[in-house]
């Protein structure tokens, strides 16, 4: 991993529909690392993906992503929001979304070139998507839209990537296919931030976890991060009724073991 | 073949026929966005509303396009500025009600007030002079090389404004122009077809298309293919059933939009939800 920090958050505060969605909020994040965000609902998540990809302007606090303020960057930053609200009947193809990820890469007045239709072909493999490439939205399974914008994020070969409970709604060979998608990006050096719910998933393939709840609960390698006591301030009474058995088992497995990887 | 020609031997139609041709593309292109924005009825009201510009632009002898892009301007500030206040097309519904009254009061202080009324409402594609020709060229030109130039990012934006801002798109500054555009199309349309039907000739044409293809460039190219018929077919209409040229026009693409929608698998989705 190189030493460079894709990520910086400093004292970050945002009210957000006249309530307070995050409150100084302070992490950074390592070139190639790869961070789960967890938290209960209303946690402040989504929010904080929105102010780095630079949607919501901070009342206080700063965002550098590599060393630039989120609205002059010149580095890309790719997003796969929680929820796409487009309209899915809009005469576009599935290539022709990926497509779109391009757009600022080709630069004002130019049309794709045979760079782009690479592009946008690599990465509508690495989601396996691209035998569907000439499918309409409307004709796509939920995890095949997901994997669509995913792939659009991808095609702006960003080095940071944010996906907003990338899982939620998703079949099983859709998960399975981003979990790999997530490997491959690993290796290549991107450095990616996956809000989830799962907290499985985030103990056992994340480098690290950000616990949030409006403020950081705790930030660090799964092992440390989560155990009952910062699960239970993260969130409170909710544990014991959210999650489940499997929530509670995953608790004790990770305070026992120290963390793995 | 001789109904076809004769008309053509008069000037005035000849000039009628190009600036007909010349709207129809430029309605059908733009208004592909208009369509697959939802901007239908924001259209109608900005077409309207451009009404008291035009009128007091023709008072004081003023270029009429002049007067039309400031109100048009005017319009899309006060129903941004209400939104705050009342729900979108309430506040698209007042302004553009007052404003087109405004600009009835304005003409019937005219005394040739119910011809000069007639001709902004629906057209007079027969006074075309040289000098509307080359404006109504020059406008639809203008407005066809700037949906070229920002083509990727016009359909971005129109498809996924979130991604548009995450892509640091200029939104702001490219939704200013889509309006600006508009604005500027419905004033090369005042000849031809006029404010009050201008929407037509903006939403059918894309809207048949949109029956027929499920990509966005062949969408256009369709829906400007449509608009070049109708107008043809409504001038020749307009000229032997003695009609006036807008709603000869419109009545073509409305016929042709009717024979469409039965070979459409998509017609439940653009007549009652989605």
């Amino acid at each position: 991993m190189a030493e460079c920090e894709a990520l910086r958050v400093e004292s970050l505060s945002v009210t957000y529909n006249g309530r307070t969605a995050l409150e100084d909020v302070t992490f950074s994040v390592q070139e190639g690392e790869r961070v789960a965000v967890v938290g209960p609902n209303g946690a402040g998540k989504s929010t904080l993906f929105r102010v780095i990809v630079g949607l919501l302007v901070p009342e206080q606090g700063r965002v550098e992503v590599f060393g630039c303020d989120p609205f002059r960057r010149r580095v890309p930053v790719g997003y796969v929001p929680q929820r796409e609200d487009v309209d899915l009947s809009f005469p576009v193809t599935v290539a022709d979304v990926v497509m779109m990820g391009r757009v600022r890469e080709m630069g004002w007045l130019r049309w794709p070139s045979q760079r782009d239709r690479e592009v946008v072909r690599q990465a509508l493999e690495e989601v396996g998507l691209l035998q569907l490439a000439d499918r309409r939205l409307d004709e796509l399974s939920g995890g095949q839209l997901q994997r669509t914008f995913i792939a659009r994020a991808l095609a702006q070969q960003a080095p940071l990537l944010l996906m907003d409970e990338p899982f939620a709604g998703v079949d099983a060979a859709s998960e399975e296919a981003i979990l790999e998608l997530l490997d491959r990006l690993q290796a290549r050096g991107v450095t990616v931030l996956l809000a989830t719910h799962d907290l499985t998933l985030a103990a056992s393939r994340f480098d690290r976890v950000l616990l949030l709840n409006t403020r950081i609960i705790a930030y660090g390698p799964p092992g440390e991060a989560l155990c009952p006591a910062t699960l239970q301030r993260a969130y409170g009474g909710q544990l014991a009724i959210w999650e489940h058995e499997r929530g509670l088992m995953l608790v004790g497995d990770v305070h026992c073991s120290g963390g793995r990887r | 073949m001789n109904w076809l020609l004769e008309p053509l031997t008069y000037p005035f139609m000849v000039r009628g026929l190009i600036a007909a041709l010349a709207v129809g593309v430029t309605c059908a292109v733009l208004g592909t966005y208009v369509v697959l924005r939802g901007m239908a009825f924001f259209g109608d009201a900005l077409a309207h509303a451009i009404l008291p510009g035009v009128a007091i632009a023709y008072l004081a002898r003023w270029p009429l396009l002049a007067g039309a892009l400031a109100a048009g301007l005017v319009t899309a500030f006060a129903i941004g500025s209400l939104q705050n206040r009342v729900r979108e097309d309430t506040a698209i519904g007042i302004v553009f009600s007052g404003a087109f009254a405004l600009g009835v009061a304005l003409l019937s202080t005219v005394r040739t007030y119910t011809t000069d009324l007639t001709h902004f409402l629906f057209g007079n594609v027969l006074g075309v002079s040289p000098a509307d020709l080359w404006l109504t060229l020059a406008l639809g030109g203008g407005v066809l090389l700037v949906v070229a130039a920002f083509f990727k990012e016009f359909l971005v934006m129109s498809f996924d404004p979130v991604l548009a801002r995450t892509l640091r798109l200029p939104t702001t500054f490219l939704r200013y122009l889509l309006l600006v555009m508009l604005a500027v199309t419905v004033v090369a349309s005042l000849q031809t077809v006029g404010v009050a039907l201008v929407v037509a000739m903006l939403v059918t044409p894309p809207a048949t298309a949109y029956l027929l293809t499920r990509r966005f460039l062949p969408m256009m190219a369709l829906a400007a293919g449509f608009g070049l018929f109708a107008a043809v077919a409504g001038l020749y209409l307009s000229y032997y059933l003695n009609l006036p040229s807008g709603p000869a026009m419109v009545l073509v693409c409305t016929a042709v939009f009717l024979l469409v929608l039965p070979f459409s698998s998509r017609r439940r989705q653009i007549l009652g939800g989605r």
